[in-house]
């Protein structure tokens, strides 16, 4: 054993001294006349202490606090002693902060004990090492930069908390490996239950990956879906879809109850067999004239309880106006009028102020002057101001690819369609491209806050497209998404984690929203819509100056599996010399000053037990 | 006028309660007068001791004719002579009897006032001696219950003592007292040469019984930390850090005390009586005294 400060040492002559010296020099004491001295004369001859001899002789007081006197000058003396630990240099804390960690299968859940285990790593980390910690949730966060202070990484790891959202694992791994870039053997230490396909081509730098598993396998059933749709048949009448599932190996029956406005109005039991999920349909439910909440509770007592309702909002509904400006279009007018709460008012040139009538208007071969106000459909023209970069003008192409998942394109099939003419595009940042021809983008979509814009820059009418079955429905789901802040059913459903953009019509500037668990966040408004990112918690957001509601539901099938996946640890990518033994300096005053407590506690007994 | 009225240490009722009560002496003391007690001489009691021979000048109506028909001998009947006996009351007046709630002293004069009392009803000869600073005080014998109040007065104004000094007044008891007879010595045996002192008491074949007086305070002392003792009767001072450990030394020191005199005490035929303070007067006298034999 050496020590830093092997001077320090010197203090115990004057403190163990002034101990000493207290012992020695005379105490007050108390006079007390007694018959006689006869029957004290061995208890004096015992415990007097007329000379410091006398005094000291087995004083065991006096022994423990000299003992106390030679741990604190130890424990200032810095002792340490050398041994071959493991140094990464630098490490990364990443902590699964997913719903699935808050699963109570271990106990307390998963996320504590993976704070636990995270705790005494960093407590077990080499001196002089350098950690941070990040929590991996939809998005990953830094909650702690990289420091050598345990306090600071200890405080943060205490105060981490995980949402009910997925987790984002591959972000997070590569956003450690960002941070551990300018070291030569850094660790990234995984803190998580492993629920989620395993990372392989995150590319971690030199880092070292560590998974350190939680949990066990839980039975655990949730809703992995919601969805509230419009009756195609019965206009004004709304079907709640949930999808069930659940991990159990067994068949199990479920009770599914739908609570609207905190009144039950429905309950249905759905029958799994083992490992399985199954679509429920809540029908026939009829919007009132002021939005209310649906929530639909799955009546079961599981390891994971945020899955186990789903939230969405009713709407009122009204009337969809549409103004077709064309010279006539005999097939866009029919798929317009298809939508049952669409009317559709056909003119020839666009009045002015029409977007404040109307909640769409479709340009068909009519160039819009200026940007339009609100939601718009631009056919078989190209605006200049649209941010698109036009090429050369092509002849029968045929479309190649479409973007399958956006809600304008759902369920339809554009396969093979061909283009008599028509303008391909390069889409600016910010456009998204629906629909491709082997030249480029042939439509497109724009979204803004208060606004969308879809741009078809083939006549529809030279095309085959009318004729297809897609036609009619690519213009419903056009219809619907264009107005989709504004309608009922697929506006106010955000999955957990998820941005929800909140329309904020008037002047305001800031506005408030109550959260599901009765805080209230102060939002920035930018071009009448406030961005919203911390969806962090399952159930009904509001907005307290605007009314406006929308629903969070965590819907990660993932995360209702609560798997418990252990992978094994990954060597790092590129070369490095890896995780290598240092002859570090391990220090021992802490262990002196918990001795050191302990023996003035035993003197604190002892005195107070006259030994 | 009655004895508690003019004086303090016994009530006139109690006083009426002890009339009851006798001394037990167990070995024969000669006396003076005639009494109540066994005597070692022989006399005219009705208790038949034994018998000898005639001789010339003896009372001829002791001689046994029914022994000198069978045998054709003058033999003489001799029966037991009962005599009053020497009581003598030593208390010891020292400084350290001043001590404990209620004190010392003042339980020994009442102890010694209630034997004195018995003794006087019992028409034995009463003598009372206060000890202090190794000299006795003495009061001559006295006897009849009308001596009562001449006690009362002596025992109730002891002298301003400091130190015991026990043997030196047992030597001087030794030495003025030459009667055999039943000895109280009342004292907390608070003196070095207690043993020395005992022994002198003991060797003329007194009967001797030691009540040896302690305060409560002396028997469980509720003292602790760094105290400063200081001897009352020599002024000696001693420094000391008192714990349980050090109180369990002193309690072993009493105990050898108790058990050094009482075993001193029953070496001689004598009595030991612990006398705590804090137990009320009569209950003593008349429970705790009769259970160790000391009365009946």
């Amino acid at each position: 054993m050496r020590f830093l400060a092997i001077w320090n040492l010197l203090w115990f002559l004057p403190i163990g001294g002034a101990i000493l010296a207290l012992y020695i020099l005379r105490l007050r004491r108390r006079r007390v006349e007694v018959p006689a001295l006869l029957l004290w004369a061995q208890v004096v001859q015992d415990f007097q202490a007329n000379v410091p001899w006398q005094r000291l002789r087995k004083h065991w007081l006096l022994l423990v606090q000299l003992l106390a006197a030679l741990l604190l000058v130890l424990g200032i003396a810095q002792p340490y002693t050398r041994a071959w630990m493991y140094s990464g240099e630098a490490h990364v804390l990443v902590l699964d902060g997913s719903a699935s960690m808050l699963a109570t299968d271990v106990s307390p859940s998963r996320f504590e004990q993976a704070r636990a285990m995270a705790r005494e790593y960093i407590q077990k980390m080499p001196p002089g090492d350098q950690a941070a910690i990040v929590l991996a949730g939809a998005r990953p966060r830094v909650l702690c930069g990289l420091t050598t202070n345990r306090s600071e990484l200890l405080r943060t790891l205490r105060n981490a908390q995980p949402a009910e959202t997925g987790a984002n694992i591959a972000e997070a791994l590569a956003l450690a490996g960002a941070m551990l870039t300018p070291f030569a053997a850094p660790t990234i230490e995984v803190f998580t239950d492993g629920g989620f396909p395993e990372p392989r081509d995150v590319d971690t730098g030199r880092a070292r990956l560590q998974y350190h598993t939680v949990g066990e396998r839980a039975e655990n059933a949730g809703i992995v879906a919601v969805d509230l749709r419009e009756h195609r048949d019965a206009p004004g009448r709304f079907d709640l879809f949930v999808v069930l599932r659940h991990n159990s190996e067994r068949e199990r029956r479920y009770t599914l109850e739908l609570w609207r406005s905190d009144n039950l109005i429905d309950a249905q039991e759905v029958t799994l067999p083992a490992r399985s999920e199954a679509p429920v349909l809540f029908r026939d439910l009829i919007p009132s004239d002021r939005p209310e909440e649906l929530r639909v509770r799955l009546d079961s007592r599981d390891a994971l309880a945020c899955d186990n309702t789903a939230y969405a909002i009713l709407y009122p509904v009204r009337e969809l106006k549409v103004l077709l400006v064309s010279t006539g279009n005999l097939f866009l007018e029919t798929a317009l009028n298809l939508h049952p709460r669409t009317v559709v008012t056909k003119v020839a040139s666009p009045p002015a102020e029409a977007h404040e009538k109307y909640d769409v208007v479709v340009y068909d071969g009519i160039k819009p002057a200026s940007p339009p106000e609100g939601n718009a459909v631009i056919i078989g023209t190209l605006p200049a101001w649209f941010p698109v970069v036009a090429l050369q003008p092509v002849e029968n192409s045929v479309v190649v690819d479409w973007h399958h998942t956006h809600p304008t394109m759902r369920y339809v099939d554009l396969a093979s369609v061909r283009l008599s003419k028509a303008t391909p595009v390069l889409p600016k940042p910010g456009v998204e491209t629906l629909v491709e021809v082997s030249e480029g983008a042939v439509m497109v979509s724009l979204q803004k806050p208060d606004r969308r814009w879809l741009l078809v820059t083939f006549d529809i009418t030279s095309s085959d497209l009318p004729l297809r079955v897609a036609f009619p429905v690519m213009m419903l789901n056009a219809l619907r998404w264009l107005t989709a802040p504004l309608e009922s059913g697929e506006r106010g459903l955000v999955p957990a984690g998820g941005l929800a953009v909140i329309p904020v019509p008037g002047e305001y500037q800031k506005i408030h929203l109550r959260l599901p668990d009765g805080r209230t966040a102060e939002l920035n408004v930018q071009e009448q819509a406030a961005p919203f990112e911390d969806t962090l918690q399952t159930g009904i957001y509001r907005c307290t100056e605007t009314g406006y509601q929308f629903a969070v539901n965590l819907v990660q099938r993932e995360e209702t599996d609560l798997a418990v996946n252990r992978y094994t640890s990954q060597p790092p990518s590129a070369a490095a010399p890896g995780t290598r033994k240092v002859l570090a300096r391990r220090e021992w005053w802490q262990w002196l000053a918990g001795l050191l407590l302990a023996v003035l506690a035993l003197e604190w007994i002892m005195y107070h037990r006259r030994w | 006028m009655t004895p508690g009225d003019e004086n303090p240490l016994l009530e006139a009722s109690f006083l009426q309660r002890l009339q009851r009560l006798q001394l037990l002496v167990r070995r024969p003391l000669p006396g003076q007068w005639k009494g109540e007690h066994r005597s070692p001489k022989r006399g005219y009691s009705v208790e038949f001791a034994d018998f000898r021979e005639y001789t010339p000048g003896d009372d001829l109506r002791y001689v046994d004719w029914r022994a000198y028909g069978r045998l054709d001998r003058l033999y003489l009947k001799q029966y037991v002579e009962e005599e009053d006996i020497y009581v003598l009351l030593l208390v010891d007046c020292s400084r350290s009897m001043r001590f404990g709630q209620p004190e010392k002293l003042l339980f020994a004069l009442q102890v010694a006032a209630a034997i004195g009392y018995i003794a006087l009803c019992r028409f034995h000869r009463v003598s009372a001696g206060l000890i202090g600073d190794g000299n006795v005080l003495w009061m001559r014998p006295v006897r009849g219950k009308t001596s009562l109040i001449p006690l009362l007065r002596f025992l109730g104004n002891p002298p301003e003592a400091k130190e015991t000094a026990l043997p030196r007044a047992a030597r001087q008891v030794v030495n003025s007292w030459k009667h055999r007879g039943a000895v109280y010595l009342l004292t907390d045996l608070m003196d070095e040469g207690w043993n020395e002192a005992l022994r002198a008491l003991l060797a003329p074949r007194h009967e001797l019984t030691l009540v040896h007086t302690l305060s409560p305070q002396e028997l469980h002392p509720d003292l602790m930390g760094d105290l400063l003792l200081i001897d009352s009767e020599t002024g000696v001072t001693r420094e000391v850090s008192l714990s349980p450990a050090a109180l369990s030394l002193y309690h072993r020191a009493l105990q050898q005390l108790r058990d050094g005199a009482s075993a001193l005490c029953g070496h001689f035929g004598g009595n030991y009586l612990l006398a705590d303070t804090s137990q009320p007067l009569e209950e003593f006298i008349r429970r705790e005294m009769r259970l160790r034999g000391v009365l009946t």
